[in-house]
């Protein structure tokens, strides 16, 4: 699988605390302290601090979640920042 | 593959949290510490499992938010474990018999001596302990034939020794003789007879040989008393192995002695005791017998049971004894009465085939000790074998006469 690295400033050129990897649209892997602000198969919300991430797609899930970050799989659709 | 097989051993908890409020108490758990595996969102809460111990830590941050839990399902080793202990316990306890059953057949627990009548049963053992057979070692392990020979070997009047090793038990099959085997004479070697002593001759019965002498001859020692040299019924000379019994009147004598004053060790006060366990073949010492090793002993063995069952455990305990001296004095009557005990065991044992016609004893003391020698006149059988060098071409022609 070719590892598919969008730096923070492509999708959120405004964020400096957190870093965002993402692997072949399946896999995102966000370091950083973030809150779920909203659970869902389909949409993701995630905070941090005053930054909004929010996942778009199919069977997301949060695989793993800690004080460091956050893993989150499933068919990504689209990737906002806000 | 090995987290979901960690999480199994470890067991986890399905549940339902219901609420407003739900991300912010998923958020919470996970920052601090309380891993919440899978969420999937429905309705106003969401399914997801979390391990067993972290279920109960779940009902603080659920308060704070205002979370409702719902226990779905428990799974895992240790939810299967609690709710089937009592069959898991049975099947292990059999399982661990049927183990130690096996494992303990392979060691001798028992061993029996059969058909012994006058060689005793603590001899036998003692000999195949010598040898490394006795309870608690491997049955695996013993050299069978080497042990029959040694036993076989150190107790005479033993015809034959088997060991049979069946499973933890040794049985040691004994055979005594019957009657002693006699010595018979090698009728091959030419052979005098000579007199052992000086004599009268009083009786004689002569099976081979030329007697030389005649009842009422005077004889010295080393006189010739029947020969080998024989002339058979063809006129031809032929040495014989000569075998007489030649009985002349002599003398004989024994001398005995009786300490008056005696000193003896005696025991006394327990000094110290030691145990050691055995355990299959293996000693354990209990205690230490450091400065005991000259000191007189008592050993006990006591073997171990469970319920009537014989285990390949025993306890042995040696108790060391203080020693003291005791000077005993006897009177000379004692001393008198002692020595005449002798003088009587001596005679049933060294003049058991004479006959005894006179016996005189002069009795002496002197250096502290009471002295008897006793003289006799005694009829007893003075032939003594000689063999001969001859040049004579030897030649046994019994079978032609």
């Amino acid at each position: 699988m070719a590892k598919l690295i969008e730096s923070i400033k492509t999708i959120c050129p405004l964020a400096t605390d957190f870093y965002i990897e993402i692997f072949d649209k399946k896999e995102a892997v966000l370091t950083g302290d973030f809150e779920v602000k909203e659970l869902g198969n389909s949409v993701l919300k995630l905070k941090n601090n005053e930054h909004e991430l929010i996942f778009t797609g199919k069977n997301l899930k949060i695989s793993n979640y800690t004080s460091d970050g956050i893993r989150i799989n499933g068919d990504f659709e689209k990737i906002e920042f806000c | 593959m090995f987290l979901p097989l960690l999480r199994y051993f470890k067991g986890t908890v399905d549940f339902y949290a219901e609420g407003a409020d739900a991300e912010s108490f998923y958020t919470f758990c996970s920052k601090n510490g309380i891993e919440i595996i899978s969420p999937q969102k429905n309705g106003y809460g969401f399914f997801a499992k979390t391990e067993a111990k972290n279920y109960k830590k779940l009902k603080k941050p659920a308060k704070k938010y205002g979370i409702k839990l719902k226990l779905i399902k428990k799974q895992g080793f240790c939810f299967f474990v609690k709710n089937n202990r009592i069959k898991i316990g049975f099947v292990f306890g059999f399982v661990f018999t049927f183990m130690f059953t096996v494992l303990m057949n392979l060691f001798v627990w028992e061993i029996n001596v059969i058909g012994n009548q006058n060689t005793p049963t603590e001899n036998i053992i003692k000999s195949a302990e010598e040898m490394g057979l006795f309870t608690g070692t491997f049955s695996k392990n013993h050299f069978v034939q080497d042990i029959e020979w040694y036993i076989f070997r150190e107790n005479p009047g033993l015809a034959s020794v088997e060991i049979n090793i069946q499973g933890s038990v040794a049985n040691i099959l004994i055979n005594e003789r019957k009657t002693e085997t006699e010595m018979v004479p090698d009728d091959d070697v030419p052979i005098n007879l000579v007199a052992s002593k000086y004599g009268v001759i009083e009786k004689m019965n002569v099976y081979d040989g030329k007697e030389v002498v005649k009842p009422g001859d005077a004889v010295l020692k080393g006189d010739l008393l029947v020969s080998a040299v024989y002339e058979d019924s063809h006129n031809k000379l032929t040495l014989k192995h000569a075998r007489a019994d030649i009985i002349a009147k002599t003398d004989y004598n024994i001398k005995v002695e009786f300490p008056l004053k005696k000193t003896i060790i005696e025991k006394d006060k327990i000094k110290k005791k030691t145990y050691k366990i055995r355990f299959l073949g293996k000693d354990f010492l209990i205690g230490n017998s450091k400065n005991c090793e000259d000191f007189p002993f008592e050993k006990k063995s006591k073997q171990l049971y469970f319920f009537g069952i014989k285990l390949p455990i025993s306890i042995i305990k040696t108790t060391y004894f203080n020693v003291k001296e005791n000077t005993i004095t006897y009177s000379f009557e004692d001393g008198k009465t002692e020595a005449y005990s002798i003088l009587s065991k001596k005679e049933k044992t060294e003049m058991k085939e004479m006959e005894i016609l006179s016996r005189k004893t002069t009795e002496i003391i002197k250096n502290e000790k009471y002295m008897i020698e006793a003289d006799y006149i005694v009829l007893m059988n003075i032939a003594k074998e000689q063999p001969i060098d001859s040049d004579v071409p030897w030649e046994n022609t019994d079978d032609m006469s």
